[in-house]
């Protein structure tokens, strides 16, 4: 039999499951929506590389 | 209420007669069903409730018997007996016998009850009708009387016949199974009811007890309809601990709201007239749901926590998540609508506008850390609803995104069957370039995507989708999009193959084309028609010989099988040789040693130090005493070479070794305690005995030719050896590889290794990219470079 695969609902965090469920990985449609709407309006973005500053610390090494 | 008198015989007045409750039952209690037969219960304990408002009662019993009978029991004042003139009856019977008799219709408006929960309005005489028989005991001013009845007809006047110190009336009654289509009480029904009772009347005690199967219940609320808040919220985690109460009178209209929000979507408000549950709304509702949305707004903007919000916050917006209960006691309620569950006074509205506008505004100012966290959540309902517009939007362009007008960038292929046809999608114009021309036309049809880049922050770089690259990508696909629309018969391409950058930004956009293929097109995950392509990160060239590996870790093997290629070490002055292959995993230990070693490092302890630390096998303990000498008593012992003093700060080692000059303090002795170093004593147990007392000698193919006397230079021995003589190219994009490279390492169906997505890698994918959007930088970072991805190896 197949796995019943469970998930939260990528939105609204809501246990839900992808079998039997049309609007799969969401819980409901309205979900579903709004996810589509934020890709076309461009809020999903990745979180970049935070540049790091060289570790400048002189006093852990070196000694007045 | 401080004289019990007035609910007295001369208050009653009596307007009709029974017969017709038994002739036309559901013009009374609305019907013959279960619901009417519950509704009987209802008539009974709604003049005990009425008690209770008055001030009287704090207790109600109700008994479901075997039989099913039903007992109501209250603590209340008991139904007056005195005689009325007019019927030569007691007060009682004529409650009892004539329909709409009772304190409540006087409307003098001086009479017992200023307020009633007049629920139907057709008082128990209704009930009495409709039962076949029915006990009446009144227990009152020190006396208990009784009286019986059958079908509403009493088999003899109310007699007195016994005394007590306690009041109440009790009524017990038997509904007329001809009368009924069922005569079965359900015990949750009523419960549920009096549940409800209880919340809207504070302080009343209900119990229910169910003879038949022993169940029992006992509802009282202290907090009243704050409690009824806090029980809707049960299951949900609330938005702030304590709910959000008013009450107050505006002229006859008695008002009290309870509201508490949740972090869920559901709005849940109850609004309730006399304690009836105008499940229709009503003029209370609207009051209430205008103020809400007229205060939130006023104070939103006047404290500028609008400004960067595009959109206008509605009604909806601020109801979602919310649980609130409204509840008004009024003396003249006029029930409408289909069900009369909705409240017509047209007063009501601006009464409770008015009280909630003043009360609402004023627990906003005093509580600026809740009215926060409340117009987030609104402004966030209607960013949310403002993205499933737009998403509408999107959908209904149909035609555009069906592919009837495919986008400029897409190279397409020849082939017209979408089981034959392979889509590559590319990070970037360059590699698309390369792409374009390494790949067989006949099939394989090429997609470059750029990724935006955002400059969130200083020093931070976010990449998205742009909303043209959506749209595009929906448009190539050619199945479009949304719940209607969405056709997976029409998808063009049976294998959608994702080509990035074997880099981090390669790996954020795959990311996102993972997560939205995932969430808006899942049946192309569910089928297996996507993929991940495998490009090289190194090409190694040897002679004419020329190899491709995919990332540093194939590399490294590489080396290392090269490297020890016909080397054998001696070691222990000669009484350990190991060769060839199996001084591989010798130098793993090695680079493993390393990588630990760095870590630390990293965290502040000086190289020099971090080796003493090891060398004497120095472990945690350190960092619980008081002061830092029992460490120094032990470095002493393990470096005789080095100083180290204690100046005099206890909690600062002073470390002097030849050039070295360093500091020892608590920070640097809390990393021994920590999980990495322990890895690295571990790592260390390993490597320890290399190179320890005796150099090792490096041979090859049986002539000696190197000595060295540390780990270190082992290996880099060991690795120069295998760079001898061979180049090694890392590509820092696709886009460096020539169009037959790209072809012959990726591309080639015959030679490629492509990685098929399974639905269970993108919901772990997807759970990545939630921790990815947020703002935790560090799991983010972990997330991406260790596991972004498992995906199932497949060779295609």
């Amino acid at each position: 039999m197949e796995k019943i695969i469970k998930l939260s609902c990528p939105y609204c965090r809501t246990e839900t499951q992808w079998q039997n469920n049309p609007s799969r990985p969401f819980c409901s449609e309205r979900c579903r929506m709004i996810d589509l709407g934020r890709w076309d309006n461009e809020e999903y973005a990745v979180a970049g590389e935070k540049v790091r500053e060289p570790a400048d610390d002189p006093d852990e090494t070196s000694f007045p | 209420m401080t004289e019990e008198s007035n609910y007295s015989g001369d208050s009653i007045q009596v307007l009709e007669g029974l017969e017709a409750v038994r002739k036309r039952p559901a013009m009374y209690i609305g019907s013959t069903s279960t619901q009417g037969l519950h509704h009987l219960v209802y008539e009974v304990i709604d003049n005990s409730i009425d008690e209770s408002l008055a001030g009287y009662c704090d207790e109600i019993l109700v008994n479901i018997h075997e039989d099913n009978s039903i007992t109501v029991e209250d603590n209340g004042r008991g139904i007056p007996v005195e005689i009325i003139e007019k019927y030569q009856k007691s007060a009682a019977e004529v409650v009892m016998t004539i329909l709409h008799a009772g304190g409540k219709f006087d409307d003098k408006g001086e009479g017992a009850y200023k307020v009633s929960g007049g629920l139907h309005g057709v008082g128990v005489s209704v009930v009495n009708a409709l039962s076949s028989h029915l006990e009446l005991e009144i227990r009152r001013a020190g006396k208990i009387y009784r009286q019986r009845y059958n079908k509403g007809v009493p088999e003899a006047p109310l007699e007195e016949y016994g005394s007590t110190i306690k009041r109440g009336t009790k009524i017990t009654f038997w509904p007329d199974s001809a009368v009924f289509e069922t005569v079965n009480f359900n015990f949750e029904t009523l419960s549920q009811r009096f549940r409800e009772m209880a919340f809207l009347n504070a302080g009343v005690r209900i119990k229910i007890t169910d003879e038949r199967s022993d169940k029992f219940y006992e509802f009282m609320y202290e907090g009243g309809i704050r409690s009824f808040v806090e029980y809707l919220n049960r299951a949900k985690s609330p938005l702030h601990p304590a709910p959000i109460y008013f009450h107050g009178k505006k002229e006859n209209a008695e008002i009290e709201i309870a509201i508490q929000y949740n972090d869920g979507f559901d709005e849940k408000v109850f609004s309730f007239a006399n304690n009836i549950n105008t499940h229709e709304g009503g003029t209370h509702l609207s009051g209430f749901k205008a103020a809400l949305t007229r205060t939130m707004n006023t104070y939103a903007t006047a404290n500028n926590l609008l400004k960067n919000v595009k959109i206008a916050i509605s009604g909806d917006d601020l109801r979602e998540g919310i649980a609130a209960v409204i509840s008004i006691k009024i003396p003249d309620p006029q029930f409408e609508g289909q069900t009369k569950t909705k409240l017509g006074n047209s007063e009501i509205k601006g009464h409770v506008e008015a009280l909630m506008n003043d009360q609402l505004a004023m627990f906003l100012e005093e509580n600026p850390q809740v009215a926060k966290k409340i117009l987030e959540k609104g402004i966030e309902a209607a960013r949310a609803r403002e993205a499933a517009r737009k998403a509408r939007d999107l959908t209904r362009r149909k035609g555009a995104l069906e592919g009837l007008s495919l986008p400029g960038k897409l190279a397409d292929c020849q082939e017209k069957d979408p089981a034959l046809c392979e889509i590559y999608l590319v990070e970037g114009d360059s590699a698309g370039g390369s792409a374009k021309q390494g790949r067989d036309r006949r099939y394989q049809a090429i997609l470059p995507l750029k990724g935006k880049i955002l400059n969130v922050e200083k020093a931070r770089f976010d990449k998205l989708l742009t909303s043209n690259e959506i749209k595009t990508l929906i448009t190539a696909m050619g199945a479009g999009i949304g719940k209607d629309d969405f056709n997976i018969a029409k998808l063009r391409y049976h294998r959608i193959i994702i080509m990035t950058d074997a880099d981090v930004d390669g790996s954020h956009i795959r990311t996102l084309l993972l997560t939205f293929f995932f969430r808006q097109m899942p049946e192309i995950i569910e089928r297996g028609h996507l993929y991940i392509a495998q490009p090289p990160l190194y090409k190694v060239k040897r002679g004419k010989k020329e190899l491709y590996l995919k990332d540093d870790d194939t590399l490294l093997d590489y080396l290392l099988d090269t490297g020890t290629e016909g080397v054998a070490l001696e070691m222990d002055n000669g009484r350990k040789i190991v060769r060839g292959k199996q001084i591989i995993p010798m130098l793993r230990y090695i680079i493993d040693y390393n990588m630990h070693f760095d870590k630390i490092v990293n965290r502040g302890i000086p190289a020099q130090i971090l080796s003493i630390f090891l060398r004497g096998k120095i472990r945690n303990g350190f960092a619980d005493q008081p002061t830092l000498e029992p460490l120094v008593e032990q470095l002493r012992q393990i470096e005789p070479m080095a100083r180290f003093d204690l100046m005099d700060d206890p909690d600062r080692i002073i470390v002097r070794l030849g050039n070295l000059h360093a500091r020892i303090d608590r920070q640097t002795v809390e990393i021994l305690s920590t999980h990495e170093y322990k890895l690295l004593t571990q790592a260390y147990r390993q490597v320890e005995d290399i190179c320890a007392d005796h150099p090792v000698v490096i041979s090859v193919e049986g002539k000696q030719e190197q000595e060295v006397n540390n780990r270190q230079d082992l290996l880099d021995a060991i690795l120069s050896r295998a760079k001898k003589g061979q180049y090694i190219q890392r590509y820092k994009g696709l886009g460096e590889m020539n169009p037959d490279q790209l072809w012959e390492t990726t591309m080639n169906a015959e030679k490629r290794i492509l990685l098929q997505v399974a639905i269970e890698d993108a919901v772990r994918a997807d759970e990545i990219f939630t921790v990815l959007m947020g703002d935790q930088v560090e799991p983010r970072r972990e997330f991406i470079e260790m596991n972004a991805l498992n995906v199932v190896n497949l060779d295609v």
